[in-house]
């Protein structure tokens, strides 16, 4: 079985590739085009977005893991390939998840649309790739969309990344035109991994999840040697041994498989039930034989946003723990460490890698955790220079910031936003900029008629509605991509929110200046707005130091009865009630005041209109 | 064991614009079909009628029926129950639609209580309900039942209507008393979904009183009647003493009933279940089935009889809900301990009732039962 001649051959035969695009080129419907035709997936089982596993990516739309397959495909050339594909999400927040897919990959297709051109994420998604060394085939998909415009794209994928655009395959994953053509390109152009079977096991981490009954399942790629059934293995980082109890591949199933061998993409399990010993960018090694050294992991992540999470019923803290260990299994990009309110009382303070981050986390711990959680104002992480000028503190949670007779100055993190959109919104655009503080830093036209933009911005502007706003006032044509460039000193200070005539350390916000007593009213108003009225009328302040500068008051509830209820009323009754309840789980009591979850992220709807 | 029927006729002659109850306009000859149904349907469900002591005719408008179609309906209610031994029976009526012949034809069918639709005696308000009758008719139809010495009557009225006022609500409540009923039905106008009124209210060609007036309205309500002798039994129901509505108490005590025709709900062996909706769907259900589709409802009994007990003004039965849920209310809904000190409720060996306080804000105190 394991004859080193047969299993170097089989290497120079594997393929292991991603799929790259901004959001919504059609990454996903080709990839079911590529299943479809290397027959994994019966015709009876196929639908859309077949990697797109969660329910949360099918219902969005969008795709959030990575996920990997493994495929065989006859080569035009007679011999048969074995594909690795893996998935990769196309939202700015889940970059990471797309740098380490590319990590256990050797080429990657890029996907352009005929008809929107290069996007922001594009960009970032290639420089990622060229990063990784991977060889890129690039497919210019949608061509039967009447406003393709293949010829541009060409000019486009020359002038702005430098790829021979002439060697781009027009295609349409919805037709299923060029798919062959692609995976016949994959064949010649992607190198067959590189890696020994003979030397010692080197597995990456690349992600990972959790099974009640086998533990934690690593899905890997070997690099070098071969793991299987029996062999007893280490965790490099983490020095935990384990033995292999199974090895397999996805189909997209999960399937078993004897052995996996290097250039092999899929996953083992080991009974692993310390979560904590599996860290996702960890090489594998053989216990009895170890590699001298680890394969390189990841970069260390920065969360772009941080935000508190605390249970609505306190008895549930110990379950957030669990729920949050095992989720951060499939998520290594989730970051958290305890912190306590005084509002709310015991929980987490979690970074995010942004908003839709944020979102995805807290509808996964309700669906597959059921857990019933309370998220705080979400903040951006602040560097707070002391006025002994030696002392920095770092800062994201508001309610944290030190007393203002020690703060010297705050710096507030500054990103580079890169911004594509077609020439005729470049007005729109600017004074959007502007009105987020940023600055302008370059403008380059990538064609004659699109623009890339280039900004210095505040973090904590980009963060919160600025996405939106780009979409909105460009009719969704301009994308968006952004990096940190380090910190800038910012004339911000703590508002605080009281409730009844208490602080609510939850809704804190650090707000600069300027924007102070605009901030201040809006958000008094959206909290009234969301607050449901209780018996009493409670005053609603917001205030920068001592000093209110912001004030308005939830009237009391005066009458509030049901005048008729009969027989055939009792079900419309009882049923709103129990909706009432549904809503009451995530509100949480603050002294007297029951606030409802929205309250917590009315931060991020203070510019709409009421 | 069902101790209650109602019997649902879906028919009007005009669409009042606050009502939200299962109705139709139907001809003369799809009315007869109807009847038929519930003919049909009554003696199917005969064997579970034995114990019953009330029988309610609701709607729609039972009183626009054709003498022979409601005839019909009286002799079919009379198979399948046995009249002489109920405590109640009621029907609902248009003032416009009473008349010697009406009195006299329910009367010979053992019908002894009569619920009047008045809604007000302010013609620009009747007119905004989509109502056709007078006030004049409303006082001939009363002088008519006294005429007739039938004076058990309940009235039914709608209060905190656009653009009313206190002072037309107290000349309501005087018209009321005026007329000598047993009972009185005072309700705060409720703009249901997809009704006429709430239509109005989206487009914004509507001003609701305010909530400050609404509940001032309510609270004249809960002044003015006790003051004229009508005791206040469930939050929108008031009656001289002996003459609270047995069959509506069914409900609020959380007992069994069975509701016949379109619609109609029931509440039976720890079931909750309703009708087919609509007329077409309930004939085709009754030729199938012999029943109106007994569709299932969720339900949860103890928290129910909670709800609607909280309802009377004697307020939760805690000896009741005892010997039924074999759980004491107050354990299982610590809640209302809260709701005591806020002063929402009253609570003793007996009963937890709401206060003046509460009744006003009950939906808030309804919240510690979920």
């Amino acid at each position: 079985m394991l004859d080193k001649k047969a299993l170097q051959e089989r290497q120079k035969h594997i393929r292991n590739f991603s799929i790259i695009a901004h959001i919504d080129h059609g990454k996903s419907t080709l990839a079911d085009r590529i299943l479809q035709l290397c027959d994994a997936v019966p015709e009876r089982e196929m639908k859309n977005q077949l990697l797109d596993s969660m329910d949360l990516e099918r219902e969005r739309g969008i795709t959030i893991k990575l996920n990997s397959v493994e495929l065989q495909y006859k080569s035009r050339d007679g011999q048969d390939y074995i594909f690795h594909l893996i998935d990769t999400p196309g939202h700015v927040d889940f970059t990471y998840e797309v740098s380490r897919s590319l990590a256990a990959c050797d080429g990657a297709i890029l996907v352009v649309d005929a008809s929107q051109g290069i996007e922001a994420q594009t960009l970032a998604n290639v420089y990622l790739a060229l990063d990784n060394d991977l060889e890129i085939v690039s497919v210019i998909n949608k061509i039967d969309l009447p406003s393709a415009d293949v010829e541009k794209v060409r000019h486009e994928l020359e002038d702005t990344i430098g790829l021979d655009g002439q060697a781009a395959i027009p295609a349409s994953a919805k037709l299923g035109i060029g798919i062959v053509e692609i995976l016949e390109a994959v064949v010649k152009n992607v190198p067959a991994p590189s890696g020994s079977v003979e030397a010692p096991l080197q597995c990456l981490i690349f992600d990972s999840y959790y099974d009640t009954y086998r533990g934690v399942v690593p899905l890997v790629r070997v690099v070098n040697g071969v793991i299987k059934k029996g062999d007893r293995i280490r965790m490099m980082a983490t020095m935990a041994e384990y033995e292999v109890m199974e090895t397999g591949v996805f189909t997209p199933k999960e399937e078993s498989r004897p052995f996996l061998s290097a250039g092999d993409v899929g996953w083992f399990t080991a009974q692993i039930k310390m979560i904590e010993t599996v860290h996702v960018g960890d090489t594998v090694t053989a216990a009895a034989n170890p590699a001298a050294a680890p394969l390189p992991g990841y970069r260390k992540l920065t969360p772009m946003v941080y935000c508190g999470i605390y249970p609505v019923d306190a008895d549930d803290y110990q379950d957030l723990k669990d729920a949050l260990e095992k989720l951060k299994l499939s998520d290594a990009s989730l970051q958290y460490e305890p912190e306590t309110s005084q509002a709310l009382g015991f929980g987490f303070r979690i970074g995010f890698l942004g908003l839709l981050h944020m979102e995805i986390f807290q509808e996964r711990m309700e669906r597959e955790f059921d857990m019933n959680i309370i998220a705080t104002a979400p903040s951006v992480g602040y560097r707070v220079v002391l006025t002994d000028m030696k002392t920095v503190v770092e800062v994201d949670n508001p309610a944290a910031l030190p007393d203002p007779g020690r703060i010297h100055h705050i710096e507030e993190p500054y990103v580079k936003a890169t911004i594509i959109t077609p020439s005729d919104y470049v007005g729109n655009i600017m004074e959007l900029c502007q009105y987020k503080r940023g600055a302008f830093k370059d403008m380059q036209y990538i064609s004659a008629s699109r623009v890339e933009l280039t900004y210095d911005m505040p973090l904590a502007e980009i963060i919160f509605d600025f996405f939106d706003k780009l979409k909105s006032s460009t009719k969704g044509y301009a994308s968006l991509d952004y990096e940190l460039a380090g910190y800038k000193e910012s004339k911000l200070s703590k508002m605080d929110i009281l409730l009844n005539g208490e602080p609510v350390d939850a809704l804190a916000i650090i707000v600069h200046s300027d924007f102070a007593y605009d901030r201040g009213s809006r958000m008094c108003v959206k909290l009234k707005e969301l607050i449901p009225r209780q018996l009493f009328e409670i005053p609603v302040q917001a205030a920068l130091g001592s000093k209110v500068i912001a004030r308005t008051n939830i009237k009391a509830m005066r009458k509030d009865v049901l005048a008729k209820c009969y027989g055939g009323d009792i079900s419309r009754k009882m049923k709103l009630l129990n909706k009432q309840k549904e809503g009451k789980k995530r509100m949480k009591a603050v002294g007297s005041v029951e606030i409802p979850q929205e309250a917590f992220m009315a931060v991020l709807r203070l510019d709409d209109e009421n | 064991m069902i101790q209650g029927l109602y019997v649902h006729i879906p028919f009007c002659r005009s669409i009042c614009t606050y009502c939200d109850f299962p109705k139709t306009v139907a001809s003369a000859s799809a009315r007869a079909d109807y009847v038929r149904a519930i003919a049909t349907e009554l003696s199917a469900s005969r064997s579970d009628l034995a114990d019953v002591e009330t029988v309610y005719i609701g709607g729609g408008t039972p009183s626009m029926l054709a003498p022979d179609d409601l005839e019909a309906v009286l002799l079919a209610v009379e198979a399948a129950v046995d009249v002489g031994r109920l405590k109640e029976y009621t029907i609902e009526a248009n003032p416009g639609d009473v008349d010697r012949d009406f009195v006299r034809l329910i009367r010979a069918h053992g019908i002894d209580r009569v619920s009047l639709g008045v809604q007000s005696g302010h013609s620009r308000l009747l007119a905004l309900m989509g109502r056709t009758h007078t006030k004049a008719d409303v006082e001939r139809a009363v002088a008519t039942f006294h005429e007739q010495r039938f004076y058990n009557l309940n009235l039914d009225f709608i209060h905190s209507l656009p653009t009313e006022t206190v002072a037309e609500l107290e000349e309501d409540l005087d018209f009321a008393c005026r007329l000598q009923p047993t009972h009185l039905s005072f309700y705060t106008l409720i703009l249901e979904p997809k009704t006429i009124l709430w239509y109005e209210k989206k487009e914004g060609r509507l001003v609701l009183p305010d909530e400050e007036t609404e509940a001032r309205m309510f609270e004249t309500v809960l002044r003015v009647l006790p003051e004229r002798g009508y005791r206040r039994y469930e939050v929108s129901n008031f009656a001289i003493g002996g003459f609270e509505s047995r069959h509506n108490l069914l409900y609020w005590n959380a007992r069994e009933y069975l509701g016949v025709g379109m619609a109609a709900h029931s509440q039976a062996s720890g079931r909750r279940f309703h009708n087919a909706p609509t007329y077409a769907k309930y004939l085709a259900a009754v030729r199938s089935t012999g029943f109106g589709g007994r569709i299932e409802d969720p339900c949860d009994l103890l928290q129910e009889a909670c709800v609607m007990g909280l309802r009377k003004a004697s307020g939760i039965d805690r000896g009741d809900i005892w010997r039924r849920f074999q759980t004491d209310v107050v354990r299982r809904y610590p809640r209302l301990l809260q709701n005591e000190t806020e002063g929402l409720v009253a609570i003793d060996d007996r009963s937890v009732r709401l206060t003046d306080r509460g009744l006003i804000v009950m939906n808030y105190v309804e919240r510690s039962f979920v």
